[in-house]
């Protein structure tokens, strides 16, 4: 649906994505995430056709978006990190300005602003003034403006910025059901939790390059190249597997707490049930054996480097 | 219809400053047809008496009503439009709107006539509110279908030139203040720069020794071209609804036009005189403000008459030089703001975000 191939973008010296590679399935909800400054709005801003690449090549609903911008404009819904109104204008006039300017036709107009509302839970709002509503209410409205062409993919660009946690809910419901409906979602934000509950597919950005992506589930157990796994033993045998796990070759850290071992361990799942394995051979004994995944945050403090440089 | 175009009216009619604006607007304009009509009152009492044809006052009181109409609304547009058609893409980027634009279905010329067509729209809906008063003058005679056509046509040009290149400014710009300021700059180069090259150019280009002293027949050296004129929207004015080289009575004296006329008419090789009572364009009257001696009629000069007043016309028209200039200066305005409208760009800048200071909060 959308793929990045060894993209680049300079703005002078500074690099905002440098061989950049992203392979976003269709009808995934794809989450970008990255530090600031890592070239997660510049990714953005090449996939919605509003920004030239320097290098590589780019897809976007087949489309390259500099030979066809106009095209993949309409094949996208676009959504800002930020909110821009017009004054004197109420939400359902808002809707209507866009469907305008998205050549959406005179006479369907109002029903396709009608729904919308309906959509992301506006109708009551449909007269009031656009600069009146709440954050939560205004980033809906944004979300109903990005779809008021019915796009095929949705480009939100940290939708979740600034949100309460019930307007965050609000989100993510709304995320999950335009993609029940069958449209591609791109998203990224600093919430990594968010990320977590409303996406199918994660890519890490950093400095410009993806330093991983892949679905949620292949990041947790592969991404940072290890696997946590938390042992439970017989409380007379605890220190005889701490040294029986520090002897093994493929067992990194080991930490111990009263009759709980957690110990890093690189490889899949194969090398982890022989592990298990010899464990038991070696008359571990073993009460409980759980490969722990990584969350979003571990990973994401693993890959990435902070914006002033410094390793988490 | 544009929904640029249709969103900025809707806005702009919204609030109670419109229909402030355009009363004043009327209110003035009205007020200057009313100055302009007790002035010609006052003026033609001094020719009660005097062989001149009630109708030819009428005629002439008409005429400098229409003229100062003229004048003032081409003043109008030059103050207006920018105002209007300044902010409009800034405007845009400051209300974070811009990108919302460009990722839309219209095209960067589409979304750039919109702000155009929103800036020149709200002073054509003035001009319109002035409309009744041009029935004024041109019922007293003093106006033609064609002089309000020609003189409308170089007013809307005019604008529309004003507000493509203030929209091209304010495509460029970092803020409304310095697009508002800078489109002002741009509209003070184009009235005053060429005023000031007119002079600049009729001393050093159009020297003293080919300036052609009428004396009656067809003058001889035909005059310079003076390429300032053809920037100039208060000569093209002028030009469009004055034929300088025919002869028109005017008993009530000169009109604001004179001024101009005697640039549009030093360019065809006639030049006032020093000598001999000089070359007078209107008639000549003898009253309390018009010299003495109690004559009335044409002066063109020794050898001239009433009858024989048309002047072999040498250079063309201003009007029409001026229009094609400004279309030109339009389009490429218009050319140079779709540039820095249209998607995909090269630039963030372009996109309108503002440049960052630290590299850090880029993306």
């Amino acid at each position: 649906m959308i793929e990045f191939e060894s993209v680049g973008k300079s703005y002078g010296s500074l690099k905002a994505l440098d061989g950049a590679e992203l392979r976003i399935p269709e009808g995934s909800v794809y989450g970008i995430i990255g530090p600031n400054g890592a070239g997660k709005t510049t990714a953005m801003s090449i996939m919605a056709g509003l920004l030239k690449r320097d290098t590589g090549k780019v897809r976007v609903a087949g489309e390259d978006p500099q030979r066809d911008s106009k095209a993949v404009r309409a094949a996208v819904g676009y959504m800002p990190d930020f909110f821009g109104v017009y004054d004197g204008l109420t939400a359902a006039e808002y809707l209507l300005f866009f469907a305008a300017t998205q050549s959406v036709r005179a006479q369907a107009r109002k029903a396709v602003v009608a729904d919308l509302l309906a959509l992301v839970d506006l109708e009551d709002k449909a007269d009031d003034d656009v600069n009146g509503l709440s954050r939560g209410m205004k980033q809906r409205l944004s979300l109903a403006r990005a779809l008021v062409h019915d796009p095929s993919v949705l480009i939100l660009d940290e939708p979740a910025s600034g949100l309460d946690p019930r307007a965050r809910v609000h989100l993510r419901e709304l995320v999950a059901e335009l993609n029940r409906m069958g449209r591609t979602i791109v998203i990224s934000s600093h919430i990594l939790s968010e990320l977590e509950g409303m996406c199918s597919h994660l890519a890490v950005i950093d400095h410009g390059k993806v330093v991983v992506e892949g679905t949620v589930d292949e990041l947790r157990n592969d991404a940072v190249g290890h696997r946590t796994v938390r042992v439970r033993v017989h409380e007379t045998a605890v220190e005889a597997a701490e040294r029986w796990l520090r002897d093994q070759p493929e067992v990194g850290s080991v930490a111990v707490e009263r009759d709980v071992c957690d110990f890093k361990f690189a490889g899949d799942d194969a090398v982890g049930a022989e592990l298990l394995r010899r464990a038991i051979g070696a008359d571990i004994p073993v009460l409980e054996w759980t490969f722990q995944g990584q969350s979003l945050e571990n990973i994401f403090m693993s890959l990435t480097v902070g914006a002033e440089g410094e390793q988490p | 219809m544009n929904p640029v175009t249709l969103r900025e009216m809707r806005e702009r009619f919204r609030t109670l400053r419109t229909p402030v604006v355009m009363s004043l607007f009327v209110a003035i304009f009205g007020g200057i047809v009313w100055l302009s009509y007790s002035g010609s009152r006052q003026a033609s009492y001094f020719l009660f008496g005097r062989a001149v044809a009630p109708s030819v006052i009428t005629e002439s009181a008409g005429r400098l009503i229409f003229r100062v109409l003229l004048l003032a609304l081409l003043t109008a547009v030059v103050f207006v439009v920018p105002a209007q058609a300044a902010p409009s893409i800034i405007g845009e980027k400051e209300r974070r709107t811009f990108k919302l634009l460009q990722v839309s279905q219209m095209s960067a010329l589409q979304i750039v006539l919109g702000k155009v067509t929103a800036a020149i729209a709200y002073l054509g809906l003035l001009v319109i509110t002035t409309l009744p008063l041009f029935a004024i003058p041109f019922a007293m005679g003093g106006a033609t279908v064609g002089d309000v056509v020609r003189g409308m046509t170089v007013i809307a040009v005019t604008g529309f030139t004003v507000a493509t290149v203030s929209v091209w400014r304010s495509s460029r710009a970092r803020s409304t203040q310095s697009a508002v300021v800078g489109s002002y700059l741009l509209v003070a180069v184009l009235i005053v720069g060429s005023a000031i090259a007119l002079a600049v150019e009729g001393t050093v280009v159009d020297g003293p020794e080919s300036v052609t002293v009428y004396t009656g027949v067809v003058p001889q050296d035909g005059g310079r071209e003076l390429i300032s004129v053809w920037f100039n929207p208060y000569l093209a004015l002028v030009d469009s609804t004055s034929n300088v080289l025919v002869f028109q009575q005017d008993p009530l004296g000169g009109t604001p036009y004179s001024l101009f006329e005697r640039v549009l008419l030093k360019r065809q090789g006639v030049a006032f005189s020093s000598f001999g009572g000089g070359f007078e364009r209107d008639v000549f009257v003898d009253g309390p403000g018009f010299g003495g001696g109690g004559f009335v009629g044409g002066d063109f000069g020794p050898g001239f008459n009433n009858a024989d007043t048309t002047i072999v016309r040498r250079r063309g028209d201003v009007w029409v030089g001026y229009l094609v200039l400004m279309l030109g200066i339009s389009g490429l305005a218009l050319w140079a703001t779709v540039r820095m409208v249209r998607v995909p760009a090269r630039s963030e800048r372009t996109l309108g975000k503002r440049r960052r200071r630290s590299t850090n909060a880029s993306s």
